[in-house]
């Protein structure tokens, strides 16, 4: 607030959305990749809510509201997804539903 | 607050790296927590208190409840920590970790000649631009529009001087329900998607049930 540069913040949000894309490249677990999914979409969400805070508009927070719905939605579809796939395989390696079969 | 700031954003830094690290995943869902409400801190400091308690609700709240009910349903115990600890070979770092070094290292490269060249603290530079260029082009007859580069040069200047200000929930709250409706709209259809998606992917399988009506 009182003159945090805008780059700063930018830079913790790369650094937290590089945080999470290599978790979702390193792990082999559904379960980790959602989480890292859920760090990249917040960094994100950073990065609104830092350009909004920068131009003085409230738009960031708006666009940030929008994000955290998508989350939302986003996290419930995975996780349905990944019990659904903990069901067929009894594991949640993410490799061993690579095969496609109608 | 820069000092809150630098606080908070190193915790994050720091608990995000431990969400990626750990092998437990119950572990590793308490550091996301850690790692969310710094993030919280974060957007205090910058002036969006609704943000902050948004994220704190709802990200650390409701969805990271989501992730600990499936944790617990799926039974991660030790064997699968082992099996995450055989996964997670320190080989297994090397790409992903160089991938995103460079990444970040070209992020930093493109910040560093942003701020040298146009920092964002001399605010709104397009707004103070396009009124320069229209008091170039229509010096003649058009007072209208001088008047509007004047509200426009006024608007700047208003935007500089509360560019970090504190972004007030009422302000949030008219943009959203002004401006932005169709989006709260297409949020809302967004949600009643997930809610379809989850009932039918969470609901029993049809050949298992009929599997079960054999026997």
């Amino acid at each position: 607030m009182a003159g945090i540069p805008p780059e700063h913040a930018i830079l913790l949000a790369a650094i937290l959305f590089l945080l999470g894309l290599t978790g979702v490249l390193v792990r082999r677990n559904v379960i980790f990749m959602l989480m890292s999914i859920e760090v990249m979409i917040n960094a994100a969400g950073l990065a609104f809510i830092t350009a909004g805070a920068a131009w003085g508009q409230p738009d960031g927070q708006v666009m940030f509201i929008f994000i955290l719905s998508m989350a939302a939605a986003e996290v419930s579809v995975g996780l349905a997804l990944v019990l659904r796939m903990y069901h067929c395989f009894k594991t949640l390696d993410a490799d061993a539903a690579s095969k496609m079969r109608g | 607050m820069n000092v809150i700031f630098y606080i908070s954003s190193a915790i994050a830094v720091l608990a995000t790296i431990l969400v990626i690290t750990r092998t437990n995943a119950v572990h590793a869902l308490l550091y996301l927590v850690v790692s969310l409400l710094a993030v919280a801190m974060v957007f205090f400091t910058l002036g969006a208190p609704f943000a902050a308690a948004l994220e704190v609700i709802i990200y650390a709240g409701a969805i990271v409840v989501l992730l600990v009910f499936v944790v617990m349903m799926l039974n991660q115990g030790p064997v699968s920590i082992a099996q995450e600890r055989a996964w997670l070979r320190p080989r297994m770092w090397i790409g992903p970790g160089i991938l995103s070094l460079v990444l970040l290292g070209e992020l930093v490269y493109v910040l560093a000649g942003q701020s040298a060249s146009s920092p964002v603290r001399q605010s709104a530079g397009p707004p103070v631009g396009q009124s320069a260029r229209s008091d170039q082009s229509d010096q003649s007859d058009q007072s209208d529009i001088s008047d509007r580069s004047v509200s426009l040069k006024s608007q700047a200047s208003s935007l500089k001087s509360q560019a970090t200000s504190l972004q007030s929930p009422r302000a949030v709250g008219l943009a959203l329900f002004g401006p932005y409706a169709i989006g709260v709209e297409l949020a809302s259809l967004l949600l009643l998607a997930g809610l379809v998606a989850a009932f039918h992917l969470g609901a029993p399988d049809e050949s298992e049930k009929e599997k079960g009506g054999a026997r």
